[in-house]
């Protein structure tokens, strides 16, 4: 069971238009069974953050062609 | 005398201005002639190495030859180098309409360092696929709205733009510097550091960005320094088995063309369409009618018709009840200012005759105003935009 997680996530380079313009949200993931990875804070950002047409930012289980995601300071590919 | 001196200067002052006026004729002669022609294609020659400085030269470069890491050598370097510019910021660059895939391969063979400047998706694709194939190292830098973004692609091993961005994205989400904005000083900044990693590469130095990812947010007043993947074994382009051996079609690669311009929208049917004519006539007429405007406040702050009534799309979008409220009486008015039983149409408008589509779709879908079910509801061919082209010059265009 993974305990409740804080985190910043932020959107830019346009990517924030979906988000009400709003670039920085501090959020909080609930406890789940599973450990939280990008793959399912993605699909809980979709749910509870995103403002408008889910298809400019998920395809599939990833980010739509041409977004990039990054933890921190590195692309999500180097992880 | 003092007379026959001033006739004497007077004479001189005329023989040098007559001199200059032929001088000047022979110029437009050739100016003239030359416009007559197709400007020749001046192959670039690589510029012949360079030994040494001239005094201009040093004086002019001097506080940057003094620094250890550029010094002589590096000056040198420069000064036989020849750099790429794809884009003419503000100008657009329509490039991948206008060059055959074999011309562009060859413009980009005959440079050491190519900087894309352009604004749109198919060009960055074409400029990137050139550089792999010519194997030159490519200084890429994008802008738009408070935001900027500059890496370094194919240089020493470093990843290519298809190594980060594999597919295009879906062209319905790209959004560009006409339809979001863009401030002018921020891309001024990305283009001074885009020259940089330019200069530092042709210097001979190596390019700070290679691999990285840097991200210039001008409202928050921060830099960021995003580390890239590597170079992608299985890239179509610079991979161990590239797909990518030669230049393609990349409007037809990425659904959009090459320009940052909107794309025109076709969803209705010409019926449920007017001119920007047509719609002059029946305003001419005094024919009462309503004319609702659905772009965004911010560019209705630039220019509108003062008839017209303002509801931005995103508030009909999201069937927001103070504006169809404000839609409802509007409506009711019209109908009051009308004769008994005389019908009211509503033509919708905006910048382009995209949004208006989308809004007309919308409204004729509403069932929170009733009176709107019994009207003809149309838009503007055109928008504003073809408004000002052909109807009023003095309409501002923006």
């Amino acid at each position: 069971m993974a305990a409740p997680l804080s985190v910043e996530v932020e959107f830019g380079g346009g990517a924030e238009l979906l988000f009400d313009g709003v670039k920085k949200h501090q959020v909080t993931l609930p406890g789940q069974e599973e450990p939280w990875d990008i793959r399912n804070l993605l699909v809980w950002i979709k749910k509870n953050l995103l403002k408008e047409r889910p298809e400019l930012f998920i395809q599939g289980d990833s980010v739509r062609p041409g977004i990039l995601v990054l933890i921190n300071d590195a692309d999500w590919e180097l992880l | 005398m003092a007379a026959r001196e001033e006739v004497l200067a007077l004479q001189a002052e005329v023989a040098r201005r007559e001199e200059e006026l032929s001088s000047l004729k022979q110029r437009l002669a050739a100016a003239l002639s030359a416009e007559d022609e197709p400007a020749p294609r001046v192959p670039v020659s690589p510029l012949p190495p360079k030994a040494a400085l001239s005094r201009d030269e040093i004086l002019r470069y001097s506080r940057q030859l003094v620094l250890p890491e550029l010094g002589v050598h590096g000056q040198l370097r420069l000064a036989t180098a020849s750099v790429l510019v794809v884009g003419c910021g503000g100008l657009g660059c329509p490039l991948a309409q206008y060059l055959t895939p074999a011309t562009a391969l060859d413009l980009v063979r005959r440079y050491d360092v190519v900087a894309d400047c352009s604004d749109n998706v198919p060009t960055r694709y074409l400029v990137s696929d050139a550089c792999v194939l010519a194997g030159r190292p490519l200084v890429s830098a994008s802008a738009l709205r408070f935001e900027g973004q500059i890496t370094v692609y194919h240089y020493d091993g470093g990843p290519c733009y298809r190594c980060l961005f594999p597919q295009p994205p879906p062209a319905e989400t790209v959004t560009s510097c006409a339809d979001s904005g863009v401030l002018g000083v921020v891309t001024g900044i990305l283009g001074c550091l885009q020259a940089l990693e330019v200069l530092k590469i042709a210097a001979g130095m190596g390019p700070s960005y290679s691999g990285s990812l840097l991200l210039f947010d001008a409202l928050g007043g921060h830099f960021r320094c995003i580390r890239l993947r590597s170079r992608r074994p299985n890239c179509a382009a610079c991979g161990e088995r590239p797909t990518v051996t030669d230049l393609q079609d990349y409007e037809a690669f990425c659904g959009s063309s090459a320009t940052d311009k909107c794309r025109s929208l076709r969803l209705l049917s010409p019926e449920e369409r007017v001119s920007v004519s047509d719609y002059k006539r029946l305003l001419d007429s005094g024919s009462p009618h309503l004319l609702l405007d659905v772009r965004p406040q911010v560019e209705v702050d630039i220019c509108r018709l003062p008839h017209a009534l303002h509801i931005p799309l995103k508030h009909l979008e999201r069937r927001d009840g103070k504006s169809l409220k404000l839609l409802g009486e509007a409506i009711q008015e019209g109908k009051r200012g009308a004769q008994e039983g005389a019908a009211l149409p509503i033509y919708v408008i905006c910048k382009l005759g995209n949004d208006s589509q989308k809004a007309v779709k919308i409204l004729k879908s509403l069932t929170a105003i009733p009176e709107l079910g019994s009207l003809a509801v149309q838009d503007v061919v055109g928008g504003l935009m073809a408004w000002a082209a052909k109807i009023d010059e003095t309409f501002p265009q923006y």
